[in-house]
């Protein structure tokens, strides 16, 4: 379970410049128009795609914004691969592709001119920008709509060209921030399919910024959820999945009472999950057959088991529903 | 990699210089721009006046010719001075560059803003003075090609026809050609750009182009003529522009009571207020208070 503590992700590592961390934020503050939106965040994410959940106004874009130097930390630091955002803002945008969550294009041009032209100001010469801008549109899906205006492009059609645009010129990092948004399910599938693809190329990091979980679950390894500019939790997707292999859920008929007395009476934890549900984390000394012998003694029926995989809605929503952690 | 390989791919290639990135916008927006035939009618316009300017050279030096077709005698009448050169720039200028700016500059920056380009601008190597500098070569690149460029090559043209003892006599009429030309599409396209970043809408911004152009000059006219403020004069653009220039070629002031200083102090002023401007609105994102 992701439990957040401050330990794990308060303090950056006293070798704080390890070469392996994509993203580190040192007390990072950030305040709009005298409003502070972000507020002492510390962390340390080196996983290779990276999932920025929370509640709309959380501050995930604000985040996303100043990690691409739009906004001023107004307290802290933040680096992104070793390069802090404040000195070396220009050659860290130089490997990063940002996909904005508005609709944002080019009037008047073509998806391969516009391609290009965002190919161009990132340095490809302009004769390698227009083969890879053709490449990123094939790649997107939208080979055969190149030449059309961009005015004409439907919106999932304009998701996708923001993506190409975001990978044309080969970052290290793609900040995708909320790139589902408004797609239908056929278009999503798409969307969530091309960035798992492109995560698994392996030559790139993603940060995935989405108030949808499913996305997030589907796409990251990694997840760090805001709450009201603060980090909330911060979670190893693949850990916790790991380490909810023993979580079961049970449905016990004829005393969940006595059931969870039982299990009480063995050193097992437990928690109630609704009328004769029990939630338990098996020890290692037991097996799932010794639940059975437990409830065969007590006279209790077990009518389902089921070995219950922590999901991100619930890490998600114990996040939202406690206090910020350690003192974050 | 082909395209039907259609996976994802790094670039090991070589990268262009960050200081020529900014040319990369003229050139896009080149293509836009030349594809309106309102535009293309206007900048054909726009270098006939050079054009005349030039037969206007050649026939001074040729009278014999005119004289012979018309039977008329034109003894010191097709005479090449500052004066000519000055109010052939000022028809070059108004109406012919300002309207070519009319039709260029209101999408320049408007546009981006309306469709929320700007973050993907800017999340580039490239930031906000690259982006103005991009935008504003537009302008200089086609302002220069019917301003300092072609009557640079009428004054070249004189020189050739007058000899070398008259270059060097009228070199300043060269410099002056340069200088202003420079000044007024500096001014023009910052004042422009600065009402295209401010004003969403591209009538609304011609409008405004207009309003400090012509409504400007006539209130300055105002306050000049009527109230007998002489500063008012310095609210005008055009008005300070063509001083400058009157300074810069030496012709005599049509406006004596306006200093070539307190012309040019107005002109940086306008141009000081048009960055300011420029640097406030462009921006990735704009911070709601």
């Amino acid at each position: 379970m992701m439990a957040a503590p401050a330990a794990k992700f308060n303090q950056i590592p006293s070798d704080g410049k390890a070469m392996s961390a994509v993203i580190e934020l040192d007390k990072l503050g950030v305040s709009l128009a005298g409003r502070p939106i972000l507020s002492d965040l510390s962390v340390s994410i080196s996983g290779r795609s990276i999932g920025l959940l929370g509640p709309n106004g959380a501050g995930k874009t604000t985040l996303l914004h100043t990690l691409l130097g739009f906004h001023k930390a107004s307290a802290g630091t933040a680096r992104v691969f070793g390069k802090d955002i404040g000195t070396e803002a220009k050659a860290l945008r130089e490997m990063t592709g940002y996909m904005p969550e508005n609709e944002s294009f080019i009037a008047g041009i073509s998806a391969v001119k516009f391609v290009r032209l965002m190919a161009e100001l990132s340095g490809i010469p302009p004769w390698g920008a227009l083969e890879r801008a053709h490449e990123a549109l094939y790649y997107v899906g939208l080979g055969e709509a190149r030449y059309r205006n961009l005015e004409t492009y439907s919106l999932g059609m304009k998701q996708r060209v923001k993506l190409a645009q975001a990978i044309v010129h080969a970052p290290k990092l793609i900040i995708l921030d909320e790139p589902t948004n408004g797609l239908d399910p056929p278009a999503r599938l798409r969307m969530i399919k091309l960035i798992r693809e492109i995560r698994e190329s392996g030559k790139v990091h993603l940060i995935l910024s989405s108030h949808l979980l499913r996305d997030v679950e589907e796409c990251c390894d990694e997840v760090l959820v805001l709450k009201q500019g603060r980090i909330a939790a911060y979670c190893n997707l693949e850990e916790e999945h790991k380490s909810n292999k023993r979580f079961i859920e049970l449905e016990a008929h004829g005393g969940s009472d006595k059931m969870a007395e039982a299990l009480g009476d063995r050193g097992i934890e437990w928690a109630s999950s609704g009328k004769d549900r029990i939630k338990l984390i098996l020890p290692e000394t037991l097996r799932i057959h010794d639940l059975f012998r437990i409830a065969d003694e007590r006279g209790i029926q077990i009518r389902r088991l089921d070995h219950k995989r922590d999901s991100l809605q619930d890490i998600f929503m114990k996040a939202m529903e406690g206090e910020s952690v350690g003192g974050l | 990699m082909a395209v039907y390989e259609r996976n994802y791919k790094g670039y090991q290639g070589e990268l262009t210089p960050h200081w020529a990135r900014f040319l990369v916008l003229p050139r896009t927006t080149f293509r836009l721009v030349f594809a309106s035939k309102m535009f293309l009618i206007f900048f054909i316009a726009s270098l006939l006046v050079p054009l005349v300017m030039a037969s206007w050279v050649y026939l001074s030096h040729n009278m014999g010719i005119v004289e012979k077709a018309f039977n008329i005698q034109l003894d010191g009448f097709a005479q090449v001075n500052a004066d000519v050169f000055l109010a052939f720039m000022g028809v070059q200028i108004m109406p012919m560059g300002f309207v070519l700016v009319l039709i260029v500059a209101p999408s320049l920056v408007s546009a981006d803003l309306a469709n929320n380009a700007l973050p993907l601008y800017l999340a580039r190597p490239f930031n906000r003075t690259d982006y103005i500098l991009g935008k504003m070569s537009v302008l200089i690149i086609l302002l220069s090609a019917v301003t300092w460029i072609p009557h640079g090559l009428v004054f070249l043209l004189q020189s050739y026809f007058s000899g070398w003892q008259w270059f060097v006599d009228n070199i300043r009429i060269g410099i002056a050609i340069f200088i202003f030309s420079w000044v007024w599409i500096l001014t023009s396209s910052l004042v422009a750009l600065a009402l295209s970043a401010l004003l969403r809408t591209k009538r609304v911004i011609r409008l405004s182009l207009f309003a400090v152009y012509i409504i400007f000059s006539g209130f300055g006219m105002f306050l000049y003529g009527a109230l007998k403020l002489p500063y008012g004069l310095n609210l005008s653009l055009v008005i300070t522009q063509q001083r400058v220039a009157e300074g810069l070629f030496g012709t005599q002031a049509e406006i004596p009571d306006m200093s070539a200083f307190s012309a040019w102090v107005s002109l940086i002023v306008f141009c000081a207020i048009s960055v300011y401007i420029l640097f406030r609105k462009i921006r990735a994102y704009e911070e709601v208070k």
